[in-house]
């Protein structure tokens, strides 16, 4: 009994420095309490397993209950502060039919235009028009220094929208979310150096997910339009095909068109 | 009416950290919240529904020991955290299944992290002992220990402090849960030698 006590204490940090010492040269001089160490482990293993096997028994019970809707999200995006991504939430609920009328808009855009045999520049354009006007808003009773900047966004705003989204990279240079609006902003404001700057630190970031880096490089490469810069964004887009990165999608239809 | 939208990572993390009911719900809503991480397991790295499932379990249950033991720092948001654990895990489960190697046995990982203050040379010897136990006999032993004795020791290695276990349980304080905690363990030692010898 005391020998598990003065274990128990020892896991719990309850010995001072001069007892943690006695307690390792115990182990080494003393089999027994050694031993007995080992068991204590050993139960704590077997325990901690069984702990998990129950949850886990309770998670396969909620998973039965509530099979997972595709929630087609990105899930290595950055949502600090946020409100956790639910299945039963309203606005989640209606995107897959935003998202369908966007594809919609777009397609049809892409119907009307198309025989006018568009440039890089301009197809660039019906993108940003079409698809970044807005920045998707989270609904919350909390709304955090990313949901000012892109309500700022959507208001047009967008030099203001720029200072807020830069005030949050100072303070966190690894927020992804944050680095890609700021790409947009910069895009949509005609700072293609900025915004291509911006894209490409995110495209260094291998910890994300989802990356749609690629995709807004090329889209910038589109819009600038310098010598070579259509080639490039080509080779980029075939790129976020190839490797099935976020936007393949929208690339397969920019690689639809002549431009 | 809008049932889950006001719950937070803040929310949730807050109320793993209070052990008691409050840490259960919290578990589940964690589960709820990210569950769809099942299909990228299956979309993503090819894994069956089973053992995608069984992955993010794991995710979900390492994920709620960092919350609750401090090691999650809140640098980065539950999703991404979560994530990241559940992109290694799937990695992992991926090279078991394509070696067929056995997982680690949980006590080197335990003895690892309880022992990590210990020399070398301290914790071999603590790791050589745990290797030759019989587990299936100290589970045995210890499914024969009472249902007060069982669910004592299993808040124990859940993370509960004495002080929890004795709300969660109705004792009447801390040292009362201490001494008949121990006094399990000492039962399921006796029990264990005995049958072991």
């Amino acid at each position: 009994m005391d020998s598990l006590e003065y274990i128990d204490d020892y896991f719990k940090g309850l010995l001072t420095a001069d007892q943690k010492k006695e307690f390792e040269q115990r182990i080494l001089s003393d089999p027994s309490f050694a031993e007995e160490l080992a068991f204590y482990l050993n139960a704590q293993a077997i325990l901690k397993d069984e702990v998990e096997e129950e949850k886990k028994a309770r998670f396969r019970e909620l998973y039965r209950q509530n099979p997972p809707v595709d929630a087609g999200a990105d899930p290595g995006a950055d949502t600090a502060g946020g409100p956790v991504v639910r299945r039963l939430s309203p606005v989640r609920k209606l995107w897959p039919y935003l998202a369908a009328a966007s594809v919609l808009i777009l397609i049809v855009a892409a119907w009307l235009l198309s025989g006018t045999g568009s440039g890089p520049d301009r197809l660039a354009d019906q993108y940003i028009h079409g698809q970044l006007q807005n920045l998707p808003v989270k609904m919350s009773s909390v709304q955090d220094s990313l949901q000012k900047a892109i309500a700022l966004y959507n208001a047009d705003s967008l030099p203001e929208a720029l200072v807020r989204f830069g005030q949050l990279l100072q303070r966190d240079s690894a927020r992804a979310q944050a680095r890609v609006y700021s790409g947009i902003v910069c895009l949509r404001l005609d700072k293609y150096d900025e915004a291509l700057d911006h894209f490409r630190q995110l495209e260094a970031d291998t910890t994300l997910y989802n990356n749609p880096a690629l995709f807004y490089e090329s889209l910038t490469l589109m819009k600038r339009n310098h010598p070579g810069d259509s080639q490039k964004a080509r080779q980029l887009l075939q790129l976020v095909v190839d490797r099935d990165l976020d936007k393949k999608e929208d690339a397969q239809r920019l690689l639809s068109k002549r431009w | 009416m809008r049932p889950d939208n006001t719950i937070t990572d803040a929310n949730i993390i807050d109320n793993l950290t209070r052990n008691g009911n409050d840490r259960r719900k919290a578990e589940d809503q964690l589960f709820n919240g990210y569950s769809y991480f099942v299909k990228e397991g299956i979309r993503k790295y090819s894994l069956a529904e089973e053992d995608a499932l069984d992955v993010y379990s794991d995710t979900i249950i390492s994920a709620i020991e960092k919350i609750t033991t401090g090691f999650f720092e809140g640098r980065s948001s539950l999703k991404t955290y979560l994530f990241r654990i559940f992109h290694n895990k799937c990695v992992d489960r991926i090279r078991q299944l394509t070696t067929n190697k056995n997982r680690i046995h949980r006590t080197a990982a335990l003895a690892d992290q309880l022992l990590s203050s210990l020399s070398d040379s301290a914790k071999s010897i603590v790791q050589r002992m745990a290797d030759r136990s019989d587990f299936d006999v100290l589970r045995t032993r210890l499914n024969e220990l009472g249902d007060n004795c069982r669910k004592m020791l299993a808040l124990f290695a859940d993370g509960y402090t004495d002080k929890e276990i004795a709300v969660a349980m109705d004792y009447k304080t801390a040292e009362v849960v201490k001494t008949s905690r121990l006094r399990c363990l000492e039962r399921l030692r006796q029990s264990y030698n005995v049958l072991k010898h």
